[in-house]
C-alpha cells in the first residue's frame, strides 16, 4: 500500500481495538498514514461519519466490530451492519469505488488479523 | 409613538432622512412618500444596491429560457434562484453560459459553460473583450451585481448595440416598484443626506449593509423593523410593523409584473402596520 | 390481499352527480362527521381551477359537498400535513396510495397516532404538475387550458372535459413519450391501488355511478357497515366480472410503473458524472428536506456545525444529500415533492427513490406497507 494514502479505521473498543494493541503489544507495525479511531462499539458508527471522513479526505475507510453474538452491548453490531449496507449503497451512487469502504468483524485476540484488515 | 413625534418636532423638517426599501410594498412605498411631502422632508428614497432608477425595457423570465446565449454577471443561481431555474432549463435547451464574478467560487461560475473571474464589475462593463462578439439578438444579460450606478448606461447601450437584452436581477423583492415611486440612492448619497440630519427612519431596511456604524452614529434612530441585527442594538426605537404573511400589498418583480399578494396568517396582535405609523406621525 | 369487495354508491342525489363515479367517498365522510367519528376530513378542494387544489380540513358535513371530484392536476402529499398540523385530532382523509405509505411511515416514527386516523384510500393511477399540464392541454389539444372544467385519467388516456359537455383524450404514453404525461415519480409507482389504506376507492372495475370499494382492515369494515346502516350509501356486491377487470386494469398499471422503474432505474440512469453535474447545482435551499413528509428532525443533522461548508458554492453531495439518503432514503415513499419543489431542477426523487429500491432488494423492507419497522430501527438480531 502506497505511504501517501490516508486510510480511517474506526474500531470497536473491545475487539479491534484490542486486536489493534495486541498487534501493538506485540510491536506489530501498523503503517502511519492509518489513522484509528477508538469507538466503544460499532453501533456507534452511522454513514454520517463515513461520509465527513471521505469528505476530509480519506482515500479509504474501515470499519471493525465485534463478531455477530459477540457485541459487549449485545446487539449494536447488528444495527451497524444494517447501517453499512445503506452506506454501501449510498457511495457508489457519489462515484466512490466499493473497494475504499470495508467493515469486517473481529475479535480481540486476532491480533494479526486487525494488522491484516 | 410618542417620543418619536416629540423628536420630530424639535428638528427642523429637512432634518429627517427616511430610508426604504425593496421590502416596502408599493402602497407604503406611496404612503411613506406623502408622509414625506406632508411633513417637509425631501431626504428620502432606498438603497438601490447601485441600480439606479431606470424604466428600460426588460427581458421576460421567458426570453431567459429561450435564449441561446446569457451573460451572467453575478451569482444568479444562488442570489436569485427564480431566474436561476429559468438559467437551469435555458442550459437544458443547449443554452451558452458565460458567467463574470469578482469572486473565486460561485454556483454560476461552477455551471458556465465559459467563467471568467474579474477584479472589477464596472472595468468590465466598459470593456468586456471577446465576450462582446458572443452577444446577439438571441442573447440575455443578467447582472444581480452593480458597483456603480453610473455603469448602468453602459449596459444599456451594450444591448442597444449588440441586440442582446438586458435584465438587472435584484436582491429585494420590490426594487423595481420602489424604482417608480422613489429615489434609488447609493452609498454616497445615503450618506450625504445623513450628514445633515438628525433623525433617521428606516423602513425594513439595514444601513450596515452598505454604510459603517459611523455613518449613522449620532442620529436619532426609529426602526422599523422585525429582525434583530447589529443595526437595531444601535437603534433608539425599533417598532415591528407587519411580516408580509399578516398585510396585503403588491410589488412589482424583475421583469415587471405587477403581483398582489393578500395576508394568509390573522393576527390580533396590536402592533402598527408600516402605513399606520406613518399615519399616525403625520 | 383482502377478498372482501363492494360496490357503493351515494345515497344523495347531488353527491352522486358531483363525485367522481359514485360519491362513496364523500358520503362515507359525511357519515363520520355526522357521527362524531372524526373531529374532520381532511380532503382537497378545487381553488380556482382544476390545476389549483387547497387542502381543506373540513369539519361541517353539509361542506363535503364542496369538495367533490378528483383532482389530478394538484399532486399534494397530505400524510404530513396530518403529522404537523392534525396530530392532535381525530381525523380521515382521503388518500393516494403515496399519501396512505406516507402515513404508514410516519405512523412508525410515531408522529401520527394510528387510533385517529382514518384513511380512506383513492386508486390512483398517477398525477400531473399544474404547469405541464396546462402546456399540453393548449399544445396537444388546442384547448385554453382555463376552459377545462373537469379532467380524467382513465383507460391510459388523459381526457378533458370543457363547459358545455364535450370531452377530449389523449393517449398517456404518447403525452408522455414527447416529455410530457405524469410526473416521473408516478410514472415508476409501484401501487395503484392503497391497500396500506383502510379502505381503497376507485372506478376500476365498478359500473357507472358506483365506486368499487376494497376493504382492507376491521376499521374499513365497520366505516362501509356503518355508513350504509346509517343509510348514507347503497351497497351490493360486485360481480366476478367485475373483479376481473379490476384486476386486469391493476396489473397492467403496475407492469407500466415496473417498466418506467427500468428505464428510469437502469437504461436512461445518469452516471456518476452525470450526478456530479447535477450536484454542480445545488444552492442548498432545504427546500427538499422542508417538503419531504418523512423528514421530520426538530434538528437536523444537515444544519450541523460539522457538515458546515464554504457555503460560496454548491455543498459537497456526500456530505449534504448523501447525509439525507443515509436517513430516510430507505423509507422513501417517491412522493415526488423533493423534485417538485427543487428550484435547480435536479431530479432528486429518482435517487431516492432508487436507493429504497435497492435497498428493498438487500433486507426486503419496502416503504410504506406493513407493521414493520424499517430495518434500521429495529431491535431485531436477523441472520447475516
Amino acid at each position: 500500500m502506497a505511504e501517501d494514502v490516508k486510510i480511517v479505521g474506526f474500531c470497536c473498543n473491545w475487539c479491534c481495538y484490542g486486536g489493534a494493541d495486541t498487534a501493538g503489544t506485540a510491536r506489530m507495525q501498523y503503517p502511519p498514514n492509518v489513522r484509528i479511531i477508538r469507538v466503544m462499539c460499532s453501533g456507534r458508527i452511522n454513514p454520517s461519519l463515513i461520509f465527513k471522513a471521505f469528505r476530509e479526505g480519506a482515500d479509504g475507510v474501515f470499519v471493525g466490530g465485534c463478531h455477530i453474538g459477540d457485541c459487549h452491548y449485545d446487539a449494536g453490531n447488528y444495527k451497524w451492519n444494517r447501517r453499512a449496507l445503506i452506506t454501501k449503497a449510498i457511495i457508489k451512487e457519489f462515484g466512490i469505488d466499493e473497494e475504499r469502504f470495508r467493515f469486517e468483524w473481529i475479535s480481540a485476540s486476532e491480533g494479526e488479523n486487525s494488522k491484516e484488515q | 409613538m410618542k417620543r418619536i413625534k416629540e423628536k420630530l418636532g424639535s428638528i427642523n423638517p429637512d432634518e429627517l432622512c427616511i430610508l426604504c426599501s425593496g421590502k416596502n410594498t408599493i402602497e407604503e412605498l406611496e404612503a411613506i412618500k406623502q408622509f414625506a411631502e406632508g411633513y417637509g422632508t425631501d431626504k428620502i428614497g432606498f438603497y438601490g444596491y447601485n441600480f439606479p432608477n431606470d424604466d428600460v425595457e426588460v427581458a421576460s423570465y421567458d426570453d431567459v429560457s429561450n435564449a441561446k446565449t446569457i451573460l451572467a454577471i453575478g451569482d444568479i443561481l444562488r442570489d436569485n434562484p427564480l431566474i436561476g431555474r429559468r438559467v437551469i432549463i435555458f442550459k437544458e435547451n443547449g443554452g451558452t453560459l458565460i458567467s463574470v464574478d469578482t469572486v473565486e467560487k460561485s454556483n454560476t461560475l461552477l455551471n458556465a459553460t465559459e467563467s471568467v473571474k474579474v477584479d472589477s464589475i464596472s472595468d468590465f462593463i466598459s470593456d468586456m473583450g471577446d465576450i462582446k462578439g458572443k452577444l446577439d439578438g438571441d442573447a440575455v444579460i443578467l447582472i444581480n451585481k452593480m458597483e456603480n450606478k453610473d455603469d448602468f448606461n453602459s449596459l444599456k447601450e451594450l444591448a442597444v448595440e449588440t441586440g442582446a437584452k438586458l435584465l438587472p436581477a435584484y436582491k429585494q423583492a420590490n426594487i423595481k416598484g420602489a424604482m417608480g415611486i422613489l429615489s434609488s440612492l447609493d452609498a454616497e448619497e445615503i450618506k450625504e443626506f445623513l450628514s445633515d440630519s438628525q433623525a433617521l427612519i428606516t423602513v425594513n431596511a439595514d444601513p450596515l449593509d452598505f454604510l459603517s456604524k459611523g455613518d449613522v452614529k449620532g442620529k436619532f434612530i426609529v426602526n422599523i423593523s422585525n429582525f434583530d441585527n447589529d443595526f437595531t442594538k444601535l437603534s433608539d426605537v425599533v417598532l415591528p410593523g407587519k411580516p408580509w404573511t399578516e398585510k396585503c400589498g403588491s410589488f412589482i418583480n424583475a421583469e415587471g409584473l405587477k403581483q398582489e399578494f393578500i395576508s394568509s396568517v390573522f393576527s390580533d396582535d396590536e402592533n402598527l402596520s408600516e402605513i399606520e405609523i406613518f399615519e399616525k406621525l403625520a | 390481499m383482502s377478498e372482501n369487495y363492494v360496490l357503493a354508491k351515494s345515497s344523495e342525489a347531488a353527491i352522486t352527480e358531483n363525485g367522481a363515479c359514485g360519491g362513496a367517498v364523500s358520503s362515507i365522510f359525511q357519515y363520520l362527521l355526522a357521527n362524531d367519528i372524526v373531529d374532520g376530513v381532511l380532503t382537497l378542494s378545487k381553488g380556482e381551477d382544476v390545476y389549483d387544489g387547497i387542502p381543506r380540513f373540513v369539519t361541517d358535513p353539509a361542506e363535503i359537498l364542496e369538495t367533490c371530484g378528483s383532482l389530478h392536476c394538484a399532486p399534494t402529499m397530505v400524510a404530513d400535513l396530518v403529522s404537523k398540523y392534525l396530530s392532535d385530532k381525530r381525523v380521515a382523509v382521503a388518500t393516494k396510495p403515496c399519501d396512505a405509505k406516507g402515513i404508514n411511515e410516519l405512523v412508525k416514527r410515531h408522529r401520527i397516532d394510528p387510533e385517529k386516523i382514518i384513511t380512506v384510500g383513492l386508486n390512483c393511477g398517477g398525477t400531473v404538475i399544474p404547469e405541464t399540464a396546462q402546456q399540453m392541454i393548449e399544445k396537444f389539444y388546442d384547448v385554453d387550458p382555463s376552459k377545462v372544467v373537469k379532467e380524467e385519467i382513465d383507460k391510459g388516456q388523459f381526457i378533458i372535459e370543457l363547459e358545455d359537455g364535450s370531452e377530449k383524450g389523449i393517449k398517456i404514453d404518447d403525452l408522455e413519450e414527447q416529455g410530457y404525461g405524469r410526473r416521473t415519480n408516478c410514472q415508476r409507482c409501484n401501487l395503484k391501488v392503497p391497500r396500506n389504506a383502510d379502505i381503497a376507492c376507485g372506478k376500476w372495475g365498478s359500473e357507472p355511478g358506483w365506486t368499487f370499494i376494497e376493504i382492507n382492515s376491521e376499521k374499513g369494515q365497520e366505516i362501509v357497515d356503518g355508513a350504509k346502516s346509517e343509510g348514507f350509501i347503497e351497497t351490493k356486491g360486485p360481480s366476478e366480472k367485475a373483479i376481473e377487470i379490476r384486476s386486469k386494469v391493476e396489473g397492467i398499471m403496475i407492469k407500466m410503473g415496473k417498466r418506467f422503474q427500468n428505464t428510469q432505474f437502469e437504461d436512461n440512469y445518469l452516471s456518476a458524472e452525470e450526478w456530479k453535474e447535477q450536484w454542480n447545482k445545488c444552492i442548498k435551499c432545504f427546500a427538499c428536506r422542508d417538503v419531504c413528509p418523512i423528514c421530520w428532525c426538530n434538528e437536523c443533522e444537515l444544519e450541523k456545525e460539522y457538515f458546515k461548508d464554504s457555503e460560496d458554492s454548491a455543498p459537497d453531495p456526500l456530505g449534504f444529500q448523501g447525509v439525507r439518503l443515509s436517513h430516510m432514503s430507505f423509507s422513501c415513499i417517491n412522493c415526488g415533492q423533493c423534485e417538485d419543489v427543487c428550484p435547480m431542477e435536479i431530479p432528486v426523487s429518482k435517487i431516492y427513490h432508487k436507493l429504497q429500491c435497492v435497498y428493498n432488494d438487500l433486507t426486503g423492507y419496502e416503504a410504506g406497507l406493513g407493521d414493520e419497522k424499517p430495518p434500521l430501527y429495529s431491535p431485531q438480531k436477523e441472520n447475516f
